[in-house]
């Protein structure tokens, strides 16, 4: 069987009192009991099937899912993806440490076939700094993770202190879609809030586009060169555009951020990567193929299963009609390009 | 190859600029501080009269936030779609290989010759 690395395992909390004594008492009794913390939600009920499995217990996601698909190792992502538009700032952070030392403690020290990213709540980019900073050393942990979901744009200068932490312990930074709207979020798009999950779901690139633009035109990759960003769950079809209407405006439009001496498309490309859970539909799979030539995708995509919700299809299948000269690479290889060493060692890879 | 009397020295004084018409081809005489250098009056871009635009300076390239502006009467900003060319050398300011044709250009007698 192929060897599989998947950058996106949703693990779930069963039951949060098991979170509670990883966060201090000061705030330990705002999370409640069984049910966990109230997070602000965006008011809809997902349309789509529910996920296959609860994916709480790693022996069972170990057992159901990365063993009957062959996958190594699987970085964990977790299920907090509104945490950085939680309105209140100490008890997100709070939050945040608590989540990830449980993260440690019962999926990836017992388990080789783990790996964690450290959470962050990044409306106080100086908690958020001290927590990368707290275990951005741990081998355990292979990237940071924040939702996309904002107050403002991510290249906006006082989020730069998180992204210099991503770099001074070689992490990539994780970003991933899902709070939107909800919480001291932004509406969900540029326009306003939508009226449908089905509207809002489809609406969520629109975050990465904002984002991607936000943080090339002030500088942060000139600022931090060797920083790695990976963006979750919103497929592919949309970077060509933000790329090649973005290097025309430069041409004319550079003498307003001058440290932007690159194309911007020449940014996104040494610097963004993307994952395959759920790529575009394409109705001809050479339409995917010409779009993944577009963004160098046989270095920048990353295989992801989204596990446990497959709502949208398996994602395997969603890899079905990648190119075969990409297939090893997106499968496998590119992982290892992004996350180092750090995401096969020190543990065993498991073999089957 | 042949040398064109385009103009005289006088009539373009420092700062200045002249379109003339040689070959078939328009070309900008410009004068930056004594220094005579000639354009091809066509944007590689989409073909726009460049020679047209304001002489202006730019921000230099520059670490984050940080704001140099230079060049101050050496910069070509095309008329059409603001893209900005050093005139002493029709290079882009974006991409040196994005240029103006230039051509060469001998004073002599108090005038202004150019080789097309």
């Amino acid at each position: 069987m192929p060897r599989v690395l998947d950058v996106d395992v949703h693990h779930q909390i069963a039951d949060w009192s098991a979170v509670a004594p990883h966060i201090p008492a000061g705030l330990r009794w705002r999370i409640g009991r069984k049910g966990g913390p109230p997070f602000a939600q965006h008011g809809f009920k997902p349309v789509g099937a529910p996920p296959s499995q609860p994916a709480a217990d790693p022996a069972a996601v170990k057992e159901r899912y990365l063993d009957p698909r062959g996958v190594d190792v699987a970085i964990l992502t977790g299920s907090l993806l509104s945490l950085g538009v939680q309105p209140n700032p100490d008890l997100a952070a709070a939050i945040a440490r608590g989540v990830n030392d449980w993260t440690l403690e019962t999926w990836v020290r017992p388990f080789e076939c783990y790996k964690g990213s450290i959470l962050i709540a990044q409306q106080d980019p100086t908690q958020a700094v001290a927590e990368i900073d707290r275990l951005g050393d741990d081998p355990g942990m292979v990237q940071v993770l924040m939702g996309s979901a904002s107050e403002a744009p991510f290249g906006r200068r006082a989020f730069h202190p998180i992204y210099e932490a991503c770099v001074r312990h070689d992490l990539p930074l994780a970003l991933h879609i899902g709070g939107e709207g909800t919480g001291i979020s932004s509406p969900a798009t540029s326009v306003g809030h939508p009226t449908t999950y089905f509207e809002w779901y489809g609406s969520l690139p629109q975050s990465y586009m904002a984002h991607i633009m936000s943080v090339v035109t002030e500088g942060v990759f000139e600022r931090f060169p060797t920083l790695r960003v990976v963006l979750y769950d919103a497929g592919v079809f949309w970077l060509p555009h933000v790329m090649w209407r973005f290097d025309k405006n430069w041409k004319a439009q550079r003498s307003e951020t001058p440290w932007v001496k690159q194309p911007p498309s020449r940014y996104i490309l040494d610097h963004f990567y993307l994952t395959s859970y759920p790529l575009e539909a394409a109705p001809r799979p050479e339409y995917l193929h010409r779009v993944l030539d577009m963004i160098e995708g046989e270095r920048t995509l990353l295989f992801s299963s989204n596990y446990p919700d497959w709502a949208l299809g398996d994602p395997f299948d969603m890899v079905r009609d990648l190119p075969e000269r990409m297939r090893q690479r997106v499968m496998f290889e590119n992982a290892v390009s992004v996350y180092g060493d750090r995401l096969l060692a020190p543990q065993r890879v498991a073999r089957r | 190859m042949a040398k064109h009397i385009v103009a005289r020295v006088d009539e373009i004084p420092p700062g200045g600029r002249k379109i003339v018409r040689v070959e078939g081809r328009e070309v900008g005489i410009f004068n930056l501080d004594g220094e005579f250098y000639a354009l091809k009056n066509s944007c590689p871009h989409q073909a726009a009269r460049v020679c047209l635009g304001r002489v202006v300076g730019t921000t230099l390239p520059s670490k984050v936030y940080e704001f140099n502006y230079g060049e101050e009467g050496r910069i070509l900003r095309c008329p059409w779609h603001s893209w900005e060319y050093d005139i002493r050398t029709g290079e882009s300011v974006f991409d040196k290989n994005v240029r103006v044709v230039s051509y060469a250009v001998a004073i002599a007698d108090g005038e202004v010759a150019i080789t097309i």
